[in-house]
């Protein structure tokens, strides 16, 4: 039997002379380094200890980077080996450990990982985190952030780098391609190879040691150490540093986020490098009018020369972020708000406006089919959506802006999506235009029907009520629409939907939900259409539903009620996944919702479920986190200031959200308590329902919140390492 | 259209081969499908509402391998048929190796697509470096597109009579060549709006399993 051949760089089976996984990788922007002769020797489908090596996924200066498998936990994991010819290296393995030590010292949800050091034939090796995402410095290859976004990211960041200073760790080396953006919007700040220690209680004071080399910028006093464009003027000009020379970096950052540029730059090195001590720049409102002038300020202050200008630490910068987060969201919603009050005293109005004109192959039907059918097969909205919908306009009453979690949920889905087109912007939805119906067809009225429009009316009133729960909601009239384009956009060719999406800033919204339809006369069939655009006019939702003209005629509810359960609107309930605990600093437990028909008792049964709760998890688990259990008023106070999650949990020095809900369902005579952890990303990480007869919930709590405790989550929290018996 | 027959054959022929007994049958059936491809002008209409023509193309295959063909094979069986030429399809029926025994047909399909296309993006590259005499500076440094080789640079250097650093400055240019082939193939298999990087990561993927 003849041996198969293995690719020599991922260890790929061969059928051909080339390995196509390695040719693919070669497309790839943030492609899949390959080993060179000096690691040739860690092949892939080896063990260290008890991982496995899957493959190469990274190789720098500071050492070679290996996806891998625990075989113990079962999950994946990156291993970072010190390359073969360098071992000998004395400063280069003093500078691996002391990325070792760096990151032993920090633990934050925003900072890589470590979990585990070793020792093995190849050398010593590093076992961190496994970070599925792009690096900010990729994403940056396609333009400047959105604002939001940039916000966002920058309090991520922030956050993180006040954990690690506050571990005595200066990075020294903050640029974009040092910031992975995981899939799931997190940010992570990762490469700790240059990092300083410093005394944390006192910032500018004295160090305890300084950094070994790299080969091109050493460590010693009078040397550079970092990466040019982003370094501070003490760093550029071999001084030595302190945490305000990171927050010079994260500034630079911040600039290159909101411009897609950086602030200091020269054709050389050295021209870079003198531009830098020079500080001089254009402030980011001046190359970027969009970003408020405090965040630009902001910016500008952490971008002086003198240190002692700058913010004197990563709290008073996080504070200042905060703030401009507030103001933003706030302008934002105020915005949206008045547009849309303007919007709805208006007369519906719908004209001859839009060209937009796609034909429906007979093969798009049959596709189209193929989709309503398994919309179809699911025509009632799930337990879930339903709950949570529930939850959503209840609160609509309370919450004039909503968190960006099912932003983030849209985002997930478009991962996920086959349809999904642009997967690499995933802004905060801050509002959403429901478009005017282009495929009324005014223009040809004879093919224009009637029954379809009243569909769509109807469809629309609908969606914009359920969403409106969670994101300001403007449906406009085509004449409002059209002049919105006019005003502000009057050179393009406003026929190309794509075009559209670029003007939705004007109406405070980013999001834009098309839906049209038509009538097949010779089908006898209705299409409908649904569409989201974000604000760069890319569809990243597309979907298709049709049905029969009788089943429209006779039953438009249940038509409508097939798109609107579809899962984009809804935070889907997804599986039950375990949750690494390594990851949760804080746990906040939100306030109750009550909602049955006996709200007494429900409060009762669920307070206690509270407290128990909150007792086992401090008692049994004795996790290093913190738990704020809140009440009504606090949480909506807070929310009122932050209205995300992100700046909602920092308020509580927590990134998880714990939320017990619960109803009385009508229909089937029980008792539904959900359960919900919520990173602070939006992502729903657990979900779970219960489900109670009215007895069982009128004389067992005590098996109802043990019930509760036994599932996977508290098991996974105490099972997991660190979680602590 | 040629090109495109060319380009497509085989991995649909893989994908008949694990749904037939013998080569030849998939053969014909892979033949039969493309006949009606060219007759029905499906290529054409694909290219309107492309979406990932890579799954178009395998659910047009999938209908017509259950609906079609058998009807389709008792008519025209011995009868006249539109030939697509095999030029540059390579060998069949080789491919199919162990690892593969344990693949859906759909794997295979979607693994040997990868294959065609990674070829084609290869034909292309050659033919460019052809084009203006350099054929064996192409056949030289085409190893270096997917091996760093950093060691091995004099050698090569030495081959093509230029200096080290020359070697390298034109290894980097065919990478970066190579990867603009690649992300042109690759978009116009999907949507407009759709992500290159993600089609790549995702068509990585599809050796993962």
């Amino acid at each position: 039997m003849v041996e198969q051949q293995l690719c020599p760089q991922c260890g790929l089976p061969l059928e051909d002379e080339d390995c196509p996984r390695c040719l693919l990788a070669q497309g790839l922007p943030h492609k899949q380094k390959l080993p060179d002769d000096s690691v040739q020797t860690t092949q892939p489908e080896t063990h260290v200890g008890h991982y496995r090596l899957l493959e190469l996924i990274g190789k720098g200066g500071m050492g070679v980077v290996f996806r891998a498998e625990d075989t113990r936990l079962d999950r994946p994991v990156a291993i970072k080996f010190l390359p073969s010819l360098l071992r000998d290296d004395r400063e280069l393995f003093s500078r691996f450990q002391r990325e070792a030590r760096a990151l032993s010292r920090t633990s934050h949800p925003h900072l890589c990982v470590i979990h585990d050091v070793g020792e093995s034939e190849r050398g010593p090796y590093l076992v961190m985190e496994y970070l599925d995402g792009q690096t900010l410095s990729d994403r940056l290859k396609s333009g400047a952030v959105s604002i939001a976004h940039m916000l966002e990211l920058s309090i991520q960041l922030t956050r993180g780098i006040q954990a690690a200073h506050a571990a005595g760790v200066i990075h020294r080396d903050l640029k974009p391609a040092n910031i992975i953006l995981r899939q799931d919007g997190m940010a992570k700040i990762v490469d700790f190879g240059l990092v300083k220690f410093h005394v944390p209680t006192d910032p500018i004071g004295e160090t305890q040691e300084f950094a070994v080399t790299k080969q091109t910028l050493a460590t010693q006093h009078d040397q550079l150490v970092g990466t040019v464009p982003y370094m501070s003027p003490e760093q550029a000009s071999g001084q030595d540093v302190d945490v305000r020379s990171d927050l010079f970096s994260l500034g630079i950052v911040f600039y290159e986020m909101l411009t897609g540029q950086r602030p200091f730059h020269g054709s050389t090195t050295i021209l870079t490098i003198h531009a830098i001590l020079t500080g001089e720049f254009t402030p980011t409102h001046e190359v970027n009018p969009d970003v408020p002038r405090s965040l630009s300020d902001t910016i500008s202050r952490l971008l002086s020369r003198d240190p002692d200008a700058r913010y004197p630490n990563a709290e008073t910068l996080l504070d200042a972020l905060h703030e401009a987060h507030s103001e933003w969201m706030t302008d934002s919603a105020v915005q949206t708000s008045s547009r849309d009050a303007s919007v709805s005293a208006a007369p519906q109005q719908r004209g001859p406006v839009f060209t937009v004109v796609a034909s429906l192959t007979a093969m798009a039907v049959v596709a189209l089919l193929i989709i309503a059918w398994s919309v179809f097969s699911r025509t009632q909205p799930d337990m879930g959506a339903a709950d949570l919908s529930k939850r959503g306009d209840n609160r609509q009453q309370e919450d004039p802006v909503i968190p960006a979690g099912p932003a983030n949920d849209v985002d997930r889905d478009q991962h996920k999506d086959p349809d999904s087109g642009d997967l690499s912007y995933p802004d905060v939805v801050r509002g959403l235009v429901i478009e005017p119906d282009p495929y009324r067809d005014d223009h040809n009225p004879e093919r224009a029907d009637p029954q379809a429009a009243a569909f769509l009316d109807d469809l629309r009133s609908h969606l914009a009520r359920k969403l409106e729960s969670r994101v300001p909601v403007i449906s406009v009239t085509a004449q409002q629409w059209q002049q919105s384009i006019d005003t502000v956009n009057a050179k393009r060719d406003a026929s190309d939907i794509r075009s559209i999406g670029e003007n939705l800033p004007v109406l405070g919204a980013n999001m834009l939900l098309a839906v049209w339809g038509k009538f097949l006369p010779d089908q006898k069939l209705y299409v409908f259409h649904l569409r989201l655009f974000n604000a760069r006019g890319h569809a990243f939702f597309r979907r298709g539903f049709v049905f029969k003209e009788q089943e429209l005629l006779e039953n438009p509810d249940v038509c409508r009620d097939a798109i609107t359960s579809t899962h984009i609107f809804y935070p889907k309930q997804p599986e039950a996944v375990p949750i690494d605990s390594a990851r949760v600093s804080g746990v906040v437990i939100e306030p109750i919702f009550h909602d049955c028909n006996d709200p007494e008792r429900f409060r009762v049964v669920t307070d206690s479920m509270r407290q128990k709760l909150q007792q086992q998890l401090v008692e049994r688990w004795n996790r290093d986190f913190s738990i704020v259990s809140t009440t009504s008023k606090k949480w909506q106070s807070s929310r009122n200031r932050h209205p995300t999650w992100l700046g909602l949990l920092g308020e509580y020095d927590a990134n998880f959200v714990l939320s017990i809900a619960g109803k009385f369902d009508r229909s089937s005579q029980s008792y539904v308590v959900s359960i919900h952890v919520t990173q602070d990303t939006g992502k729903v990480e657990f979900s779970r329902r219960l489900v109670y007869a009215p007895d069982e919930f009128a004389t067992d709590l005590e098996a109802i919140w043990m019930k509760i405790l036994e599932t996977q989550i508290f098991q996974d929290l105490q099972h997991a390492p660190g979680g602590g018996m | 259209m040629a090109v495109l027959c060319q380009k497509y054959w085989q991995p649909l022929y893989i994908y008949a081969l694990s749904r037939v007994r013998t080569a030849a049958d998939a053969e014909d059936l892979t033949q039969a499908f493309f006949e009606r491809v060219i007759e029905k002008h499906y290529f054409e209409s694909a290219d309107k509402e492309r979406g990932r023509f890579r799954s178009f193309l395998l659910s047009a295959f999938q209908h017509f391998v259950s609906n079609e063909w058998k009807k389709e094979r008792a008519q025209k069986r011995g009868g006249r048929r539109q030939i697509v030429s095999m030029d540059g399809i390579g060998e069949l029926g080789t491919t199919t190796s162990s690892s593969s025994d344990q693949l859906t047909p759909e794997q295979l399909y979607e693994r040997q697509w990868i294959r065609a296309l990674l070829s084609h993006v290869m034909q292309r590259l050659k033919q460019e470096y052809g084009s203006t005499g350099k054929e064996t500076q192409f056949a030289t440094l085409r190893p270096f597109i997917i091996n760093d080789g950093e060691a091995r640079f004099a050698d090569v250097a030495e081959q093509l009579q230029m200096t080290e650093s020359a070697a390298r400055m034109a290894t980097s240019r065919m990478r970066t060549r190579y990867r603009q082939l690649l992300n042109d193939e690759i978009s116009q298999t999907i949507n407009d709006t759709d992500d290159v990087t993600s089609e790549i990561q995702y068509l990585f993927g599809v050796f993962e399993s």
